[in-house]
């Protein structure tokens, strides 16, 4: 990183951190809390498609586990908000490891019906067991995660948990085992034969973004305090992907930038009435066509392009 | 086995369906040789390298390693304990840098985990001749690179045994005698190896024995020069002669 860009990335906290002090809008707060989740989700579906090359279609329903296990013991046994979090991203961890042990054996888009289907299954499973969920009705009532429902603490705390998540990321990356990770991506026989057990990281980097999706989800929960079984759907995991590949697959930065885009790009349309989903479809082809790496791939080259004429 | 053998494989048999790609094979390494595999295509010899170094397990039949039973190891177990290999299409991690390719093999292929040094990368680099290559894309690399990136890789796992399948094919002569050179380099490291070849002035130039498969089977198993003059070895490369009396009864 040069000087330049990390005052940038300086100037730009800064800006994020002030931001909610001077615009005092509890709509645009409420965006930006749900893009920080969905950033998270994103850079975390990043590390499973992007990094290790594993595509998994029930990435929703992780979240869902994480949301409905944090919220129940919350609600039954009055545990400390922070750690139900945690047991309901272990939860959701251990349930993504266990459904990618089948998967092993399988080519990679083998893996993808598997995980579609469970995604499906959880959410059916979410919709019929009402003795637990109370089904399409739905949980109401799930103790908040801050006293007080001032949305400023939210910020701060999606802000918070976003900044985590990618430093984790970030420090995974850049460790021994992020070069297992990419070495599995790129051929797997060579990275066997190179003394990878690539079933292992498999195994292991799926339970580490499911946790985290886990997590979020249950951030979720207790930020919104209803919760429904349509936090399952594979529409969310399909928003995810898209805003991973939308903003950069493979980079840091890109789930991050793909996922405010969209949400506040999504928000900004509304104007359009029923043509708003018509455009935003438009957009995200005709980005991904440009661009193919995405908006972390264009500003890029963007920067590229502006130091060779400086030259 | 013989206390000098590093690899020994005792009646390895492993089939694809109704094809017996490799039928009862058994031979001894002997520890600081060169050995070549050949055999007309679709004889086995890739499958033989799959066996021992542990992407196939075979149906039947043993194989020992360093004096231990390493029938049922994984390959990065194997690899682990010292056998390295480098495949046919070549498979570098292509967008992953030379430098990180190599560290890839230095980081998990050894017998316990070492803390990469610079100098440890660069030397290997060097050696293979792709030192000025280090930060480009393996993707970006000539066929020749990307065979010597692969040997490379395997050489960080700090083998002891290195299985070398096809490292000559499709190189023009300048290049393989580059790769004559090169193996020879490797073998004065003490390393034994066991090379897949067609390209027959190179197995005729380096190797201290040769092993003839075909259709699965083991049909010669000698000295470079012997193993030429060998009736059956021709008569497989070549086709039967005519002059033979046994076909024309």
């Amino acid at each position: 990183m040069t000087r330049r860009d990390f005052t940038l990335l300086v100037g730009f906290a800064c800006l994020i951190l002030v931001i909610p002090l001077v615009v005092r809008n509890e709509y645009f707060l409420h965006l930006f809390i749900l893009a920080a989740m969905f950033a998270n989700l994103a850079g975390y579906w990043n590390l499973l498609d992007g990094y290790l090359g594993l595509i998994n279609f029930g990435y929703a329903a992780y979240v869902g586990i994480g949301a409905y296990t944090s919220a129940l013991l919350a609600m039954h046994f009055s545990l400390p908000i922070p750690l139900c979090m945690v047991i309901g991203g272990l939860l959701a961890g251990i349930v993504g490891v266990l459904l990618i042990i089948p998967c092993l054996r399988m080519v990679t888009f083998s893996t993808a019906i598997v995980t579609l289907a469970f995604g499906e299954i959880a959410r059916i499973g979410a919709t019929a067991w009402t003795g637990l969920t109370k089904g399409e009705m739905g949980l109401w009532g799930i103790p908040p995660l801050f006293p007080s429902q001032n949305k400023l603490l939210y910020y701060y705390g999606c802000l918070g948990l976003l900044v985590l998540g990618a430093l984790m990321l970030k420090c995974l990356l850049h460790s021994r085992l992020g070069l297992a990770v990419l070495s599995t991506r790129e051929d797997e026989t060579a990275a066997n034969t190179s003394g990878i057990e690539t079933n292992r990281i498999k195994l292991l980097i799926s339970g580490i973004s499911c946790f985290a999706a886990g997590v979020v989800g249950a951030f979720y929960a207790h930020y919104i305090l209803t919760i429904t079984p349509g936090l399952f759907s594979i529409g969310y995991t399909i928003q995810i992907m898209t805003m991973s590949m939308f903003g950069g697959k493979g980079t840091l930065s890109g789930p991050i930038l793909g996922a405010f885009a969209l949400i506040f790009l999504g928000e900004g349309f509304r104007f359009m009435q029923d043509y708003r989903m018509l455009v935003y479809g438009f957009l995200i082809i005709g980005t991904v066509m440009v661009f193919p790496t995405g908006l972390a791939g264009a500003i890029a080259r963007v920067k590229q392009a502006m130091g060779i004429k400086r030259k | 086995m013989s206390s000098e053998a590093i690899l020994s494989l005792r009646e390895v048999s492993k089939s694809f369906g109704g094809l017996k790609a490799l039928d009862t094979v058994s031979f001894d390494l002997d520890r600081g040789q060169i050995t070549s595999l050949v055999g007309p295509n679709g004889s086995g010899k890739t499958t033989l390298f799959n066996c021992i170094s542990g992407i196939y397990t075979p149906e039947s039949g043993r194989i020992h390693f360093s004096g231990r039973e390493v029938t049922s190891y994984s390959a990065a177990r194997r690899c682990k304990m010292g056998i390295g290999r480098t495949f046919q299409v070549v498979r570098p991690f292509l967008k992953m840098t030379c430098f990180e390719n190599i560290l890839v093999g230095w980081c998990f292929g050894q017998e316990k985990y070492q803390k990469p040094a610079a100098s440890d990368a660069d030397g290997i680099l060097e050696f293979v001749g792709l030192k000025d290559r280090k930060h480009h894309q393996a993707g970006e690399l000539r066929l020749a690179e990307r065979k010597r990136l692969e040997i490379a890789r395997a050489l960080a796992t700090q083998p002891k045994l290195l299985l070398l399948d096809e490292v000559a094919a499709g190189l023009n002569p300048v290049e393989v005698q580059q790769v004559v050179t090169l193996l020879r380099q490797i073998h004065q490291q003490g390393i034994t190896l066991l090379i897949v070849e067609h390209v027959m002035s190179l197995v005729m130039d380096i190797s201290d024995r040769v092993i003839v498969l075909n259709e699965g089977k083991k049909l010669a198993d000698d000295q470079p020069e012997y193993v030429s003059n060998n009736q059956k070895v021709i008569e497989v490369y070549l086709g039967p002669s005519e002059l033979d009396p046994k076909d024309t009864a």
